[in-house]
């Protein structure tokens, strides 16, 4: 975990979003009003608000409706509100070197509907479609992400938890390692995990996102099987719980 | 590239490479028989007492030595009974022997295997028994499977040989890692766990020895006791009963099943065929000759110059056939198939003279003169249907026989009708 978060700082320290940072840079703002004013722009949020430094070294501050035009090197400054309704929605792959009978990597989708706090992060529950142990799957789980910079390239770190649900009813046969016919319940099971990531966004609304990490599942089927008592054939049933850890990288979209 | 950005990119292929190396793991929960031990320390520890009597549960082998019977419960002990009177056989108690399967008795001494040990207890006094030696150590005991009190309703869980003895089982749940290892219980019907010692009352010598069955894996020559467990023959010398010594063990290469000594010579009842040792220097057998047949379960015994060898297929020998073999053996260096008569599944047999009773289950206990032993199937004096019974040890008469149900005692002195004289049946 520790190196896990490293990785995250590291990232966040190389992403730099603010423009003031460049000393020689100067910005020219148009007012509607005709006013023109030159400096270092500090903040834009388009639509919102632009605070810039001019060259008497005053902050003056402005509101997103009397900005006409901007004239700057720096990098917009998207910087989605702090606070709000946010979701992410991806898709990606689970990859394990070494599976129980399935397959190495499969098929992920991801929906999180989240609130953003200011100072809380990011609080939400979130859904999906899996594919894991040759079944189909919905995981339903709480998801907190901390953005741990403003701008337009947020990184951030996450964790979510919750339980999946199955698909598969019972009766449906499967080969289990014996390969013969074995009814089974699916009872699903517990998830958990923890990633990190990226959102970089395009528009004040919108924008990419960029996840990797970490996803462990505790899938439980119930099923009969066949033992030889010495006299007869017998069955009894058997509870299988498979632990599985998966990396999950994944590709998806951010708008709020 | 910054330098911030190398190290985020190499701790994050660190943090992916530890989670790609982890491996799914499977476990499996069920309920199964799980073993109950008594540590090798507290077993080591019992003395064997003659409790009071309880019920017979599962009849092993049998022994006659005086006017006492001795019944072996399985992996529990055996029951006494004066059997003075066989109409009417007395029980005196049970001797609590856990983990006892065989027996065999010189003079006063009752040799009887407990799991691994073998134990030499005294019974002059039969309700004071004391054991005088114990050889730890004397079998390998890897059939834990077999010591009664599993539910056939579920597997078995594994077995830890190193916990102790078992001594008896229990419903519990377990759980393990895939992939399970499941151990079936060899419920033995009794006719694989029945060691009956061969008659071997026709040696005035060794009258101080009682009488066994015909699938007897103890057995009492002289001074020595032999016993064979799967492909060892290991030879005690018992002269001094305080004393048991080693001085034998000889490596059979089959599968041995039944002891039989008759007229200096020791037989070995193999499922692969008979072998047969020469005890001219009873504490170092030797090799003499080998009998082939199919693979088989096999006891045998000798009546003069003739072996009578009964193959049969049962959970143990899967593949053969059932049969009734005579074998001239006047020649111990060349034993010869005379006749093999066709039976239903033949197990255990005893002679008395010229009478041969064969216990063949399915169809009844099958009574032959043997006057002329290669036309024995015409010379069938009964068919008793109704019994079910899997070894019998004829004496005095009295045929006591031993099945699923119990141990029957039948008179036999009118061979074509065979009466119930008494029963001990299992509870």
């Amino acid at each position: 975990m520790l190196a896990l978060f490293a990785c995250v700082e590291g990232l966040a320290q190389s992403v730099n979003t603010n423009p003031s940072q460049d000393k020689n840079r100067v910005d020219v703002v148009v007012l509607n009003d005709g006013s023109i004013v030159h400096g270092k722009l500090v903040e834009y949020i388009v639509g919102s608000h632009l605070i810039i430094i001019n060259l008497e070294g005053e902050r003056r501050e402005f509101m997103g409706d009397q900005v006409a035009q901007v004239n700057s090197k720096a990098p917009m400054i998207i910087n989605p509100k702090s606070e709000g309704f946010i979701n992410t929605t991806d898709v990606g792959i689970l990859m394990t070197s070494q599976p129980w009978q399935g397959a190495q990597g499969t098929f992920s989708f991801h929906s999180v509907n989240s609130w953003q706090f200011e100072k809380l992060g990011i609080v939400g529950l979130g859904t999906g479609v899996e594919f894991i142990n040759s079944t189909m799957n919905i995981p339903v789980y709480a998801d907190v992400k901390i953005p741990l910079t403003k701008g337009n390239v947020v990184p951030y770190f996450g964790a979510f938890g919750g339980h999946t649900f199955s698909t598969h009813s019972q009766e449906e046969p499967l080969y289990d390692i014996w390969y013969s016919y074995a009814p089974r319940t699916y009872k699903g099971g517990v998830m958990w995990g923890a990633q990190f990531g990226l959102m970089n966004y395009s528009k004040k609304r919108f924008g990419m996102t960029f996840s990797i990490g970490y996803q462990r599942h505790n899938m439980s089927t119930y099923y009969e099987e066949g033992f030889w008592n010495g006299i007869e054939w017998k069955t009894h049933e058997i509870q299988e719980e498979i632990k599985m850890h998966r990396v999950r990288i994944a590709l998806g979209i951010v708008f709020r | 590239m910054k330098i911030s950005h190398i190290a985020t990119l190499f701790l994050l292929g660190l943090v992916v490479v530890s989670i790609w190396s982890c491996r799914d793991k499977v476990f499996k929960t069920y309920m199964a028989n799980v073993p109950i031990y008594l540590s090798f320390e507290d077993w080591r520890a019992l003395d064997v007492d003659l409790v009071q009597e309880r019920d017979l549960e599962f009849p092993g082998k049998i022994y006659i030595k005086d006017n006492l019977l001795f019944i072996n419960d399985l992996y529990s002990g055996i029951h006494v009974y004066d059997n003075a009177n066989p109409a009417s056989p007395i029980n005196l108690g049970f001797l609590d022997i856990p983990g006892n399967s065989d027996m065999s008795i010189r003079n006063n001494i009752l040799f009887a295997d407990s799991y691994y040990d073998l134990l030499s207890i005294d019974i002059t006094d039969i309700n004071n028994p004391v054991i005088v030696d114990r050889v730890e150590d004397a079998f390998e005991f890897n059939n834990a499977q077999a010591v009664p009190g599993l539910d056939d309703d579920f597997p078995i869980a594994e077995w830890n040989a190193d916990k102790g003895v078992v001594i008896g089982w229990e419903i519990t749940e377990v759980t393990t890692e895939a992939y399970p290892n499941y151990y079936y219980p060899q419920l033995f019907d009794g006719s694989l766990g029945m060691d009956f010692a061969e008659n071997v009352v026709a040696d005035p010598s060794i009258t101080t020895v009682g009488i066994g069955g015909s699938m007897a894996r103890f057995t009492v020559y002289q001074d020595h006791l032999y016993t064979l467990q799967a492909s060892l023959l290991t030879t005690y010398d018992v002269s001094q009963e305080s004393n048991v010594s080693n001085t034998s063990e000889i490596a059979i290469n089959m599968v041995g099943e039944t002891l039989f000594p008759s007229q200096g010579n020791l037989f070995v009842g193999t499922q692969w065929g008979m072998m047969i040792y020469s005890l001219s220097n009873p504490g170092s057998p030797t090799w003499l000759s080998t009998y082939d047949h199919i693979v088989s379960c096999d006891p045998v015994v000798v009546n003069g110059d003739l072996a009578y060898v009964t193959l049969s297929t049962g959970r143990r020998c899967w593949q053969a056939l059932n049969q009734l073999e005579v074998i001239d053996i006047s020649d111990l260096t060349n034993p010869t198939l005379l006749r093999e008569f066709e039976m239903t599944n033949p197990q255990g047999l005893g002679v008395d003279e010229n009478t041969l009773f064969l216990c063949d289950r399915g169809a009844g206990l099958r009574v032959f003169d043997i006057t002329d032993p290669l036309i024995l199937d015409e010379n069938q004096i009964a068919l008793f249907e109704d019994i079910d019974t899997y070894d019998c040890i004829p004496y005095n008469d009295v045929l006591i026989m031993v099945g699923a149900d119990g141990v029957f005692q039948y008179g036999y002195s009118d061979v074509s009708n065979i009466t119930l004289l008494s029963s001990i049946t299992i509870q």
